[in-house]
Parts: structure tokens; C-alpha cells; sequence
């Protein structure tokens, strides 16, 4: 990985410019704005040229129009967090930056681009001087009025302005905003050139002289895929082989539902948006006893509902994927922001003694990843598999490196070979943790399945010891998960034989590995340790790591430690590879936090 | 219009009924309506020829729940409630089989009663019927969502002071598309109307009532069949198709004042047909191959 470039340029004006290979842009307004577009479409450029690109949207509380923001990180490395603190900051009006001013820590020196139409004076922004900003007022909407007709045309005004003042990729962006507008009429489209020549000509001819400190350097790569986590996930599922969904709309899992609405039925797949989760649960399990893939996905309180068909597929042995995307919780908590709050309830849901697997996915690509790998795990040992995502990752859109669909295993569920000699027994003890599933359709295969307890046939027992078996069957399947597919599915980060250990999952997992890099560079030696397999805990992975380092520290977004605890009682923690960092979510952690809890681990 | 049962694979032996009995014994009460409605459906199935791998009988929870062990062909006792849309997702990705979906008045009308309207406006070409028997028998007695007012149960010693619900009628007004009532005392008129059911294109609703010896008493057997009147039979004229006589008779909730036969019946096309049309529109999208899904990834 190269060195980020810091280095004090002369700019052709005189005023000294500090190049950045590296570049957080927070765009906050109005519905209307067109703020998150603006964000988009950055992105776009960005990952057409081949940089590293990520956004994070926000919105008010309000279902359409109201304020949003917009959060862009561009890179020439792998941008794996969202960047703490914002180096540029554009407000088309301050009333709705102070709604969004917890979110948005600005950086020293951040340069502030807002609108003239706002009126707020310069020297009374809510902008912390000690900060020392750089603040430009601009005619947004006037500009926009006078080069296109309309102020609506502002936010891709600003992209030419953006572009100018920062050295971005500005061919990029105009290629960005043709493709996006290729279908619109020719007058749109001769509206957004005109608006982005105007941004730009209004830079050159009014701002040339201007102290802009920063400039952003890069060169043009292999373009990169551009997709959120519940895309990439929703697309591992269609690979896997998936041809149901069905779900009820929650925030924030709905766009995998609208996702394969449009993807499945090409494929003659089903989407089905059911009368609650339950149902969608209910027509997941259905549809895999008749042998097709399915899945659902939901939040929280969708989950809750899902817990007492998770219960009978563990008993009845039939695959099916149920995909979380975390939010704020308990009960409905807060819809649109994101929390790794779930683990306790996904890993001990349900009465008995329900087996159950769990899978995280660390970052976008990996959504697509887990998506494969939880329809192959369901299908191989016969049993639920939940997808542990969450708002932070899921509705993040990130560049990906475009990556081989082709080259990713499917596995099918091991199905009746046909009429044996002897009559067939769906849960027959010989066969091991799973036996062959007959699938209705198939002679000599018939049998009746049930929540009951029951024989190898299927038929009911009230047996005790037949059922003390069966169990042993069903757990055995996770023993086996674990020792199998467990070391494949616990990825490590960061330095070779780090002194300091990082344990995390999930979304986290990302800012946990930028500290970790960051660190590193000055000198520190740490290493990230990122299950994707959380139940069956893969316990020796994980403690093989424990082991290389002095310490070890636990972190996630929960208020319990969840995962933590759980871990706890698997592995022999001392109190050196014990120190947990837990916080309740809303906000995902910032690097700098992880920075601060990793450097006073290493200094205790 | 699609016609019901034409993609369903049919035995190549001719079955009787008795060969879609499997060996094991009902737990049911000796004297139980139950029994009837199980004779009624196997004689269906051997009318049908289905072939009995692809038969597919599902259930809630409740004395009903225990029907899949004893029909042969697949069968799945689910949860308590929840059969509807087990029944759906199953008929949905498996057209050739014969989903047949069962439980009692409390399955359907109390735990699982919102899921009732939606399988019924979607229309899936499945089988429902409903062991309305006007308590919860397998739990030993307790008042159901169609237990008369006043009567005396173990959880209503007083007397029930909760009005019951209809099933006939709130099928109707849910959409249903095919809505039969059945006396499990009478084997062959209720074996007739669950093979009119099979043959329905759509969701067909069958309220069908057993008897509980045990718990309601032994005497509505003989009541229910002394007094009953049979739809279409010895004058007693009913157009199916009629919404307002159709409503009157699903109208009827006294056991021993009751019409039994074709309530209603409506063509309109299934849930899978218009998943068909949906997937030729949503062809238009591109090919089913996951590179032109990826396509759309490209910035």
C-alpha cells in the first residue's frame, strides 16, 4: 500500500496547497437539493476512474423532502471507513446543518462552500473558528438560474465547482452525470453541461486567485463496481441459486426486497411481499421443503416475529436464509440508524435447544460473499442460516473490485437418490448429522416432517431418549460447521504476528482495520481479527490469534458487549486478551476512537 | 384460465382410497369427526389419481395438525397458525403438486387468522379446509373463535360471552374465489366437495365440520344429519354464482340450521398465472444470466 502524499505544493496562485490523496465531502440541504444525487454521482466519477469511493446518506425524520445530507469519501487506497471528520463541507442553507451537526465532525482547515442565497454572514456560520475554516459564500442558485433557468440544477452546479476547486477527477464527473441523465431528454441533459461548465467557469474566473488549501491527486485506474451492502448481498443470493424471496418492508433491510423484485422473476424466481414476517418466513420454509432456495430478510422487530419458524426449521431440518440488517434497537428503537444489536437475540432465539448459524459480513463486497456462503452452509447441513448485517453496511454504497460472479461455489442440499431397498427415513441416524433430503415430487420419498420431535421416519415420538438423540444429531452438524468451514471463515487484518489484537464483527470490522493501518504506519503493530462464522464460534481460529498477540481488545456496537460475552464463555480469556469496548450504536465508531482505545491499550 | 390439476402428475396404477392411507393409527378420540374428513380426503385423492408423490398435505397445530401422517405423499404438521403461507411458498415454487392445506378453527381463525385474507385475494390454486369443530379439542376443551355464545367450555364456565366469527363469510368478503361447506357425517357429499375444491382454479375455501365427540357432545352427529340441507340436491337450488344467496347461506352459523355444498364460486386467474404474465414483463429487463445482473454495478 502506498503512503498517503501530505506534502506542501506551491499552487500556481501563490497560496500554499496540501495535496491529498484522500478526501472526505459532506453535502447537506434541503429536499430538493438534490444533496444526495450530488453525493451519487461524485461517487460514480470517482469509482469510474478507478478510485476507492464510499456515501453514507442521512435524512430527517421526515418520510420525503425535509433535510439530508451526504457523506463522500474518495481515495487512492481502499476508503474502509466512512472518514471521520470532513475536509470539505458544502451547506446549501445552515438551518439544516444544525440538524445534522453530530453526525458531521469537520476537520482543522476544513473548507466550507455554502450558498450566498442563505444570507448567514461569513463570520457567523456555525463553523468553530478554532478550526480555522476556509469559507467560500457562492452563488449556487443564482449561478444555477442564470446558466440553466432553474435553481434546480444547483447540486450539478456544484459538482463543476467541486471539481475545479479540488482538482477531482473533473471528466469523471461529466461522464458520471451524462451516464445518469442518458435516458432524460436532450434539453435535461444540455441543462446539466451547461450547469456544470458554470461551476466550473465561476472557480476559474472568480476563485483563481482564492487560497484553496487542498488539491486532490490521483491517477486513472481500472474502474470499480459501485453497489451497497444489501445490493451485494441480495446479488449473492440470486447467485447462490435463490428463486423466493419473501418479506415485509422494514427499515433499513427493504432495498434486498426491492432488489430482487426486479432481479428474480427474469430468473423465474418469486418475490413475495407477505402480510407480516411471520408469512415471510413461512413461505421461505415452504418453498425449501418443495426444494427451492429462499430467503428473507428483515430488522429487529421483523426478527423478533421470525423467531418460531427459525425454531421449526432447526427441527426440521430445512434450509433457509434469513438476512438482519441491524438497526437501532430494542423493539422499534431507531429505524434509520445502525447498531450491532442483535447478536444476543440471532445467536439464542427461540425455545429448546435450537441449533441455529449465524454469519457476518465485514464490508460490501463481503455482502455478496455471505450471501453465497449463507445459502451454501444452510443447504449443506440442512439447517437456518441468519445473515448478521446492519444499516451502516447495508445502505452504504461502496466501491468494489469488480470480482469473478462466476467463481464462487454453490453447493446443493444433498437430495433421495431414488427408491432404495428400504423404505425411506428423512432423519435416518446412520447417515451422519444429515441425511439425503427427499424433496415432494419424488416416489419412494414420502414422509411427513413436523415442529414435533420424531423418529428417523419423520413421525412423532414423545421418546426422551430418541429425543436426547436427535439433538445430538442437530448439534453435531454445528461441531462439524465449525471445524470445517471455521478457519476459512475467520479473516485476519492488518500487521504479520501483531503484538496488539483487535477483535471485531461486522460492519465495525472496517473502522477496526483503518485504525489498525493507520497505527501501523506510526509504528504500531496491530492486527484485526474478523469472524464471518459467529455461531458455531470457530474457536480455535480465533483463540490461534489470541495467542500471537499481548493483548486484545473486543469491540462492537452494542451496549452489552453481545458478542463478547458469548465468546467468552467459549474461548479462555485472561484479562490481557479481555479489555472490551462496547458502545450503544446510532453513530457507527470513528477511527479515531478506535485509534485512542487501541493506543491506551498499548500503553497500560 | 388455467385449469387446476392439469399440470399435476397422475399415478400410473389406479389407488383406491385406501392407498393413500398410510399405517399409522390416528391419536384422534374413538367417534371423532376427524375420521370422516380424512376418508373424504383420500377418496378425493384416488377420484383425482394424483400421483402420491406429488401430493403435498399441510397443517397448523390442533387434532387437525396430526392429518399429514396419515395420508401418504409428503406431508408437513407445521406450526400452530401458520399453514397458509407454508401452503403458498410450497404451491408457488412447485406447481405440479397438490398442496392441500389444513387446520382447525382456532389454527385459522384465532392464532393464524391474518394470514386467511391474504392467501384468499392472492388466489394460489391450493386447498384449504377448516376443521371447524367449535373448540380447541387437542389442549382439552377450551372455547374457540367459533364457540356460540353462552356456551360452557373448560375456559367458560360461565358461559362464552365473546360473539364467535364466521369462517364461511369471512371467506367471501377475503376474497376467496371457491367456498364450500361440508359434514364430515357425510363422507361422500364431503369427498365430493373437496375434489370440486382440487378442481378449482384459485384458493378453495372449505369449511368443514367434524364433530367432537369428546368435548361437544355425542349427539351432533345424528342432530347435524337429521337436519341438514344438501345445496343442489332434492330442490334445494342454489347458483353458485350468485353473490347475494351465496352470502345468505355463508350467512348460516347454527350446526343444526345448515346448508352444506358450493357456497360460491368466481373464475379469476391465480397467483401464479400472474406471476407468469410479471415474469414476461419483468424478462424485458435482459437475460437471466448474472452478468447482465452485474452489469448494472458499472458506474
Amino acid at each position: 500500500m502506498p503512503e498517503i502524499v501530505t506534502e506542501i505544493l506551491p499552487a500556481e496562485s501563490g497560496a500554499p496547497r496540501r495535496t491529498t490523496d484522500d478526501i472526505v465531502i459532506g453535502i447537506v440541504g434541503s429536499g430538493g437539493d438534490g444533496v444526495i444525487s450530488s453525493g451519487e454521482l461524485l461517487v460514480s466519477a470517482a469509482a469510474a476512474e478507478g478510485l476507492y469511493a464510499t456515501i453514507l446518506k442521512s435524512f430527517g425524520p421526515q418520510i420525503r423532502g425535509g433535510e439530508s445530507s451526504c457523506r463522500v469519501r474518495i481515495s487512492r487506497e481502499e476508503a474502509l471507513s466512512y472518514g471521520d471528520r470532513l475536509d470539505v463541507l458544502v451547506a446549501f442553507n445552515w438551518a439544516d446543518f444544525a440538524r445534522f451537526k453530530e453526525e458531521l465532525a469537520l476537520a482543522p482547515g476544513i473548507v466550507v462552500l455554502y450558498d450566498e442565497k442563505d444570507g448567514t454572514p461569513v463570520d457567523q456560520i456555525p463553523v468553530d473558528p478554532a478550526l480555522e475554516p476556509v469559507v467560500f459564500q457562492i452563488p449556487f442558485h443564482d449561478l444555477a438560474n442564470e446558466a440553466t433557468g432553474s435553481s434546480l440544477s444547483k447540486n450539478i452546479l456544484l459538482l463543476g465547482v467541486l471539481g475545479e476547486l479540488f482538482d477531482l477527477p473533473t471528466e469523471g464527473i461529466a461522464g458520471a452525470v451524462e451516464r445518469k441523465f442518458a435516458r432524460k431528454s436532450e434539453e435535461v441533459r444540455a441543462a446539466n453541461s451547461k450547469a456544470l461548465a458554470a461551476g466550473r467557469a465561476y472557480v476559474l474566473r472568480e476563485l483563481a486567485e482564492a487560497p484553496v488549501p487542498l488539491s486532490f491527486v490521483h491517477e486513472k485506474g481500472e474502474p470499480k463496481l459501485l453497489m451497497t451492502g444489501n445490493e451485494a448481498l441480495a446479488f449473492g443470493a440470486l447467485k447462490a441459486g435463490c428463486r423466493l424471496y419473501a418479506g415485509y418492508p422494514i427499515t433499513p433491510s427493504s432495498d434486498v426486497m426491492e432488489w430482487l423484485a426486479n432481479e428474480l422473476p427474469r430468473f423465474g424466481g418469486t418475490m413475495m411481499q407477505t402480510e407480516d414476517e411471520i408469512a415471510a418466513i413461512g413461505m421461505c420454509v415452504g418453498a425449501s421443503f418443495g426444494g427451492t432456495k429462499a430467503m428473507t430478510s428483515t430488522a429487529g422487530p421483523g426478527l423478533s416475529l421470525m423467531t418460531e419458524f427459525l425454531g421449526l426449521a432447526s427441527i426440521a431440518e430445512i434450509p433457509v436464509v434469513i438476512a438482519d440488517i441491524q438497526r437501532v434497537g430494542p423493539s422499534t428503537g431507531i429505524p434509520t440508524k445502525t447498531e450491532q444489536c442483535d447478536f444476543a437475540h440471532v445467536a439464542h432465539a427461540g425455545p429448546g435447544d435450537t441449533p441455529r448459524v449465524v454469519v457476518a459480513p465485514y464490508d460490501v463486497a463481503d455482502c455478496f460473499h455471505m450471501g453465497v456462503e449463507a445459502f451454501n452452509i444452510a443447504e449443506e447441513f440442512q439447517t437456518p442460516v441468519i445473515i448478521l448485517s446492519d444499516q451502516y453496511l447495508g445502505q452504504r454504497k461502496e466501491s468494489v473490485v469488480p470480482f469473478d460472479i462466476h467463481g464462487w461455489p454453490v453447493v446443493d442440499r444433498l437430495t433421495y437418490g431414488g427408491n432404495g431397498a428400504e423404505s425411506y427415513r428423512r432423519y435416518r441416524l446412520d447417515d451422519g448429522d444429515v441425511s439425503p433430503m427427499a424433496i415432494p415430487g419424488q416416489a419412494g420419498g414420502e414422509h411427513t416432517i413436523s415442529g414435533l420431535e420424531h423418529v428417523e421416519s419423520g413421525d412423532p415420538t414423545s421418546s426422551s431418549a430418541v429425543h436426547a438423540r436427535m439433538n445430538e444429531r442437530r448439534h453435531a452438524k454445528l461441531e462439524r460447521l465449525a471445524r470445517e468451514r471455521g478457519p476459512a471463515l475467520v479473516r485476519t487484518f492488518g500487521a504479520e504476528n501483531p503484538q496488539i489484537g483487535i477483535v471485531c464483527w461486522g460492519s465495525t470490522s472496517a473502522q477496526a482495520r483503518e485504525a489498525a493501518r493507520k497505527l501501523n504506519r506510526e509504528g504500531h503493530s496491530v492486527g484485526v481479527c474478523v469472524p464471518q462464522l459467529l455461531c458455531p464460534l470457530p474457536v480455535e481460529p480465533i483463540a490461534a490469534f489470541l495467542d500471537g498477540v499481548e493483548r486484545a481488545i473486543w469491540i462492537e456496537l452494542n451496549h452489552q458487549g453481545q458478542f463478547y460475552h458469548y465468546a467468552k464463555a467459549r474461548l479462555e480469556l485472561d484479562a490481557a486478551h479481555g479489555h472490551l469496548y462496547a458502545r450503544s450504536g446510532g453513530m457507527p465508531f470513528s477511527v479515531q476512537e478506535i485509534v485512542d482505545r487501541v493506543l491506551a491499550l498499548a500503553e497500560a | 384460465m388455467a385449469t387446476a390439476l392439469a399440470g399435476i402428475p397422475r399415478a400410473e396404477a389406479k389407488l383406491s382410497a385406501k392407498d393413500f392411507k398410510t399405517e399409522l393409527k390416528p391419536i384422534w378420540c374413538p367417534g371423532c369427526g376427524d375420521f370422516g374428513v380424512l376418508a373424504a380426503l383420500t377418496k378425493a385423492l384416488s377420484e383425482v389419481q394424483v400421483a402420491p408423490e406429488n401430493v403435498a398435505v399441510l397443517t397448523g397445530i390442533g387434532c387437525a395438525g396430526r392429518l399429514p401422517g396419515y395420508v401418504s405423499g409428503y406431508g408437513f404438521n407445521a406450526l400452530h397458525g401458520r399453514v397458509l403461507p407454508l401452503a403458498t411458498g410450497l404451491k408457488l415454487t412447485r406447481p405440479d403438486l397438490l398442496v392441500f392445506a389444513a387446520g382447525g378453527d382456532g389454527d385459522g381463525l384465532a392464532i393464524g387468522a391474518g394470514h386467511f385474507p391474504h392467501a384468499a385475494r392472492r388466489n394460489p390454486d391450493i386447498t384449504y379446509l377448516m376443521f371447524d369443530n367449535q373448540v380447541y379439542g387437542l389442549t382439552k376443551g377450551q372455547f374457540s373463535p367459533t364457540t356460540p355464545l353462552g356456551d360452557v367450555t373448560t375456559t367458560t364456565r360461565f358461559g362464552s360471552i365473546e360473539a364467535p366469527v364466521n369462517p364461511a363469510t369471512l371467506a367471501m368478503a377475503y376474497g376467496a374465489s371457491f367456498v364450500a361447506r361440508a359434514f364430515s357425517g357425510n363422507v361422500n357429499h364431503h369427498a365430493e366437495m373437496i375434489l370440486e375444491a382440487f378442481r378449482h382454479p384459485g384458493f378453495a375455501f372449505i369449511q368443514s365440520i367434524p364433530p367432537c365427540v369428546t368435548f361437544r357432545g355425542n349427539e351432533q352427529f345424528k342432530t347435524i344429519r337429521e337436519r341438514a340441507r344438501w345445496l343442489n340436491t332434492d330442490g334445494n337450488d342454489h347458483d353458485t354464482s350468485d353473490w347475494g344467496s351465496a352470502w345468505e347461506i355463508a350467512s348460516q352459523t347454527d350446526i343444526y340450521d345448515m346448508s352444506f355444498g358450493i357456497i360460491w364460486r368466481q373464475e379469476r386467474p391465480t397467483y401464479e398465472e400472474r406471476l407468469g404474465f410479471l415474469r414476461e414483463k419483468a424478462g424485458k429487463r435482459g437475460p437471466a444470466e448474472m452478468d447482465s445482473v452485474l452489469d448494472q454495478f458499472r458506474p
